[in-house]
């Protein structure tokens, strides 16, 4: 029996139960430190405009629209302004 | 229970109203994912092309292969520059197709990285037993799924540089088998001629079965490139998106068309077609064969660190796909927590975690990878659907787009008609796995439907500021 993969093996097993416990007690501090709802909070993202295609054109757009529409309380704002 | 506000506060720090991924990964991040992510198949599985179609048959399903991932390439860089979401093809699906056809597409990133991430696992504890025969491969299967967790939990900015760093030199030493075989001098150490000779017994290793043979060797040609399409998942997290994601994902893919090249040159020049056909390690037995035993220590190295690579990217990807769904609530909400230090989906992937060894445990190396790659080709299969419609959906000029891919929608048929030839060379050769994973398939579509997502909080399911599509 080769000693040395043997103690390598045992190494393995070693560094897996610090690795566990490191993941383990980090998540549970987390769970218990903060709200579950700030941790589920997260949207998904937003697209940088000035470095599209198009940037032009739809920054045209939108202003035309901006222009063409009087400010109204949608429902969709009201839902953005309780989140 | 304490607010949200105040508990994102222990120490009185300023407020923070929302959790997000971090944004800090470049084209270079995203290259690393889609390369790790592959480049283990240049080291092993591309080889049974050979024993299905012999020599030429390898290199028509290199290139047929290098056309289909040409295309999912092209709609993925078009409709991810788009979409800054993890999830990548999910939430693609989710925002053009609808929620069954996102909820199914989730499912397939799911497990074709699980069980990719499972497979590259269990082949580094094999590696580990080649390396000393009193190496237990299991505690170095744990070791090394455990590792990368910690590494994607830590934060992806570490464990896509880390990625970086090794699928760099996983791919270096595929160029240094090339030149340490001495390509220039054919016949001194690579020995394509005489290998590709027609053989006493009237066998000729370059089409051995003939054009039934190239169309079986399609079902292991996707292995040289599969996985690519992976780098979609970083969408939420690139600095920017409409950049880093094309670039990263092109280039990627211009690499392992020339890794793919390299390999088979190198592999059917050295090794003869029967033995490279039945390889677990095909580079590997190619560096044997140059008699130098540089090259061998080497390209050991290369083989492990592609294996670690790909599973490390595997863990990535199948933890946003898994995020994304439970942000959506298609699985429990529960899954879209974000850790409010490292700014990972840590809960996904720590759940994932024991799915994945799961798998691993098994063993079952050629099920696990089957299913798969049976999961990878149903998603490519939907994905021009995808195209077609977001084009229809939003033509050119209505939505901001950080890439436009040519000849629309060419790719998109080429890319079905090429998903579809694949789909019989497997029915052929695993036809039983084929039908037993359609079915899981369709089974929780009908659990989705009918109970999943009648909990669905349905008006947060699109919060992107897009605008209306035509026609709605």
């Amino acid at each position: 029996m080769d000693t040395a993969a043997e103690v390598l093996n045992w190494v393995a097993w070693a560094a897996v139960a610090l690795l566990a416990l490191y993941l383990i007690l980090d998540a549970a501090r987390v769970e218990s430190t903060y709200d579950n709802d700030l941790l589920v909070s997260s949207v998904e993202g937003e697209i940088e405009k000035e470095i599209l295609i198009h940037a032009e054109t739809i920054s045209a757009i939108e202003k035309e629209i901006a222009e063409e529409t009087p400010s109204v309380d949608t429902g969709a704002d009201k839902s953005k302004e309780v989140e | 229970m304490a607010t949200s506000e105040a508990a994102a506060t222990p120490q009185g720090a300023p407020v923070a109203r929302r959790l997000s991924l971090l944004r800090v990964l470049g084209p270079m991040h995203v290259w690393a994912l889609g390369v790790g992510i592959v480049l283990v198949g240049e080291f092993m599985g591309w080889n049974f092309t050979v024993a299905k179609g012999g020599v030429f048959g390898a290199l028509v399903a290199c290139w047929f292969a290098g056309i289909l991932y040409s295309c999912v390439a092209m709609i993925d860089s078009e409709v991810s520059s788009t979409v800054a979401s993890a999830g990548g093809q999910y939430a693609q699906m989710k925002h053009i197709v609808g929620p069954l056809a996102a909820f199914v597409m989730g499912l397939f990133l799911i497990f074709e990285y699980c069980m990719l991430a499972s497979a590259d696992a269990i082949v580094i504890g094999a590696i580990m037993a080649e390396l000393n025969a009193n190496f237990q491969p299991l505690p170095w299967v744990i070791l090394s799924l455990l590792f990368l967790t910690w590494l994607n939990y830590r934060g992806v900015h570490l464990s896509l540089t880390f990625n970086f760093v090794i699928t760099a030199i996983a791919f270096v030493t595929i160029i240094i088998l090339l030149f340490g075989g001495e390509f220039w001098n054919p016949g001194k150490i690579f020995q394509t001629s005489e290998l590709f000779a027609v053989q006493p017994d009237g066998v000729d290793p370059k089409a051995p079965y003939g054009w039934l043979g190239f169309l079986a060797a399609l079902q292991f040609g996707i292995w040289y490139y599969l996985g690519i399409e992976g780098t979609c998942q970083t969408a939420e997290e690139c600095r920017s998106v409409p950049r880093a994601l094309p670039i990263g994902t092109m280039s990627g893919l211009i690499t392992l068309l020339i890794a793919a090249t390299i390999t088979w040159f190198v592999g059917t020049g050295l090794v003869d077609w029967v033995t490279l056909g039945e390889s677990a390690f095909p580079l590997y037995d190619a560096a044997l064969n140059t008699g130098r035993q540089w090259l061998v220590v080497i390209l050991f190295i290369g083989t492990f660190l592609s294996c670690l690579a790909s599973a490390n990217g595997c863990i990535n990807d199948a933890s946003r796909a898994w995020f994304a769904m439970g942000r959506d609530q298609f699985v429990p909400r529960f899954f879209g927590g974000v850790h409010p230090r490292y700014r990972t989906p840590y809960r996904a992937i720590l759940f994932l975690v024991p799915i994945t060894l799961g798998f691993g445990y098994t063993g079952l190396l050629d099920q696990v990878i089957t299913f798969s790659i049976i999961s990878g080709l149903l998603m490519y299969a939907i994905m021009p659907i995808n195209m077609i419609r977001f084009r229809r959906l939003y033509p050119m000029g209505s939505i901001p787009r950080g890439y436009v891919h040519p000849f629309h929608p060419a790719p998109s048929i080429v890319l079905l008609l090429f998903c579809i030839g694949t789909f019989i060379a497997i029915y052929f050769g695993y036809w039983k796995n084929l039908i037993a994973a359609m079915a899981f398939y369709i089974l929780v579509s009908v659990w989705f439907i009918f109970r999943r997502y009648k909990v669905v909080d349905r008006s947060k399911l699109y919060t992107m500021p897009w605008p209306r599509p035509k026609g709605y």
